[in-house]
C-alpha cells in the first residue's frame, strides 16, 4: 500500500488515465496497490496529468475513427464472401485477392477507375438520352456474350434502372418491377418503371431511384449515360442460375457509379437477381420469395 | 440494444441460409470489419485481403453461429483472427524497402498538424505489435469492454488495460504531448 501522494511515473499514469477513460479506475488501481481515491490524489500530484489526459482522450476519438472504405470497394468485398460462400458449387467463385497482387491502393485505384469509365461514357452519351428514346427493344439482338454456352437473351425490353448506392435495393427494385405479373403487390413499383420503358430519361429515371439514392440531376444523367452504356454492349447471355428459374428481365443500373448489368430470374413464385459487371462478373445474387 | 437485436435477427436467419439477411449482415458490419483489419494491420492492402478473408469466413461459419454471444462480439473476433493471421503471415514474407515505416516521421513537426489524417493513427501504432493493435481497436473503434477483449484474445482483462494504455499513449505521444519512449514493444 502506497500511501503518500508521490507523482506517478509516466506509464503508470497512462494506465490509470486511460482505464479511467473506460470506467476502470479501480481495476487498474488495484493492480498498482492503490485503492481508487489514492490513484485519483497520485493523478493530481502528477504534474501535466491534465495535459496527458486531454491528449490521451484526444488519441481515443481518433482511434475510434474508422479507416476510410469507398462504397465500391465495400460492395466488391461483400459480394466477393456471398458468392465465395454460396451453397451452389456453380455461382461459387472464391472471392479472394490474389497474394501475388501488393501493388500499393490497387483497390482505391481500380475503384477510381472505374468511376472515371463511368464519368467518361456517361459525359458521351448524356446528350443522347435527352431525346428521350430508349433502347428497350434492343437487348435480342445484342452482340454474342463472351461467357457460357450460348442462351437466349430474356424476352421484353431492357429496363433501365438508373442510380444506386445499395445492391439490395437495386434488386428489390428489380423484383418489383416482375411483382404485378404474378399478384396485385408492388403496383407503385410498376407504375414507376412504366415511365422508365415508355420514355427514358435522366430525369425519369431519377424519379425512378430517388427514394434509394439521392443525386443531382448531373450525376443521374452521368450514371444513366453509363446504365445505357453498359445495356448496349456487355453481358447479354443470363449468368447460370439452376433450378429451373428462366431469365425473365435484364436491366441496366449504375451501383455506387459503376454501371451493372440486372438478371431477373422467376421460377413460380421465386425470384432471383444476379447484379454483374460490366465484365460480367457476378456482384451479388440475391433470392426472393 | 435496437441494432443488437436487428443483428440477431438476422443471423438467425442468415444461419438458416437467407442470403439476403446475410448481406445485410455483411452491409452492416464491413466497415468495422474492414476497421479492425485496417488498425492491426497498419497496412491498406494488407488490411483488405484480411476483410476479404475475414467476410468470407463470416459468411461460410454463419451457419456455426449460435447466437450465445452477439454477432457482432463473433463477427469482430473472426476479423481479428483473420488480421492476426495476416499479419503472421506477413512477417514471413519480406518487406520491400519502400514499405518500411520512416520512424523520423513521430517527431515531424508537422505530424501535429496532420494528426486527423487517418495515415498517421496507423504510424503511430506501428510501434505496436498487433496484439497490442487489436486490443486498441477492439476497445476504440467496436467498443467491446474489457472483458469481451479478453475474451476474444485469449488475454487477462488487465493485460487488455495495459495494451490500450500503450496503444493510446503511441498516439497521444504523436500529438506531441510526450517524447516517444523506447519501453513501447515493437513487432
Amino acid at each position: 500500500m502506497d500511501d503518500d501522494a508521490s507523482p506517478l511515473d509516466p506509464e503508470q499514469l497512462d494506465e490509470l488515465v486511460s482505464a479511467d477513460l473506460d470506467g476502470a479506475l479501480a481495476g487498474a488501481a488495484h493492480d498498482l496497490g492503490l485503492s481508487v481515491d489514492e490513484a485519483r490524489a497520485r493523478l493530481d500530484a502528477t504534474p501535466g496529468a491534465a495535459e496527458r489526459r486531454a491528449a490521451l482522450v484526444t488519441a481515443r476519438d481518433l482511434l475510434g475513427r474508422p479507416p476510410e472504405l469507398d462504397e465500391l470497394t465495400s460492395t466488391r468485398l461483400r459480394a466477393a464472401a456471398l458468392r465465395g460462400s454460396d451453397p451452389d458449387p456453380a455461382q461459387r467463385r472464391v472471392g479472394r485477392r490474389s497474394r501475388g497482387r501488393r501493388h500499393s491502393g490497387a483497390w482505391v485505384g481500380g475503384a477510381a477507375a472505374a468511376v472515371a469509365v463511368v464519368v467518361a461514357v456517361g459525359v458521351g452519351l448524356a446528350g443522347r438520352l435527352g431525346t428521350g428514346s430508349s433502347d428497350s427493344k434492343s437487348s435480342a439482338a445484342l452482340a454474342p456474350a463472351s461467357k457460357g454456352t450460348p442462351v437466349p437473351a430474356p424476352p421484353g425490353p431492357t429496363a433501365a434502372f438508373g442510380a444506386f448506392t445499395d445492391a439490395d435495393a437495386l434488386a428489390r427494385a428489380v423484383v418489383g418491377r416482375d411483382v404485378p405479373r404474378s399478384s396485385g403487390a408492388g403496383q407503385s413499383a410498376s407504375s414507376t418503371f412504366k415511365q422508365a420503358e415508355n420514355g427514358t430519361t435522366g430525369d425519369d429515371q431519377l424519379s425512378v431511384t430517388s427514394t434509394a439514392a439521392p443525386q443531382s440531376s448531373a450525376t443521374a444523367a452521368v450514371a444513366a449515360g453509363a446504365a445505357a452504356a453498359a445495356g448496349t454492349s456487355t453481358c447479354t447471355t443470363p449468368p447460370p442460375v439452376p433450378n429451373g428459374n428462366s431469365a425473365v428481365l435484364r436491366a441496366t443500373a449504375t451501383l455506387s457509379g459503376a454501371p451493372v448489368v440486372v438478371w431477373l430470374f422467376r421460377n413460380k413464385d421465386r425470384h432471383v437477381v444476379v447484379i454483374e459487371d460490366t465484365r460480367c462478373i457476378v456482384l451479388s445474387r440475391e433470392t426472393f420469395g | 440494444m435496437r441494432d443488437e437485436d436487428d443483428d440477431a435477427a438476422l443471423a438467425r436467419r442468415a444461419a438458416s441460409g437467407d442470403r439476403v439477411a446475410l448481406d445485410a449482415l455483411l452491409r452492416t458490419h464491413t466497415t468495422l470489419v474492414h476497421g479492425v483489419c485496417r488498425r492491426i494491420l497498419g497496412n491498406p492492402d494488407d488490411a483488405l485481403d484480411a476483410t476479404q478473408e475475414a467476410l468470407l469466413a463470416i459468411a461460410r461459419k454463419i451457419g456455426s453461429f449460435d447466437g450465445r454471444s452477439k454477432f457482432s462480439t463473433w463477427a469482430y473476433r473472426v476479423a481479428t483472427n483473420a488480421a492476426l493471421d495476416e499479419a503472421r503471415r506477413r512477417a514471413r514474407r519480406p518487406v520491400p524497402a519502400e514499405n518500411l515505416p520512416e520512424t523520423s516521421a513521430v517527431r515531424s513537426p508537422t505530424t501535429e498538424s496532420a494528426i486527423a489524417d487517418r495515415l498517421d493513427v496507423d504510424a503511430a501504432l506501428a510501434h505496436l505489435t498487433p496484439e497490442y493493435r487489436a486490443a486498441v481497436a477492439l476497445r476504440d473503434l467496436v467498443g467491446m469492454d474489457y472483458a469481451e477483449i479478453a475474451d476474444v484474445l485469449g488475454i487477462p482483462a488487465g493485460t487488455v488495460r495495459s495494451r490500450i494504455s500503450r496503444g493510446r499513449a503511441a498516439l497521444a505521444d504523436l500529438l506531441g504531448n510526450r517524447e516517444t519512449t523506447s519501453e513501447h514493444p515493437t513487432p
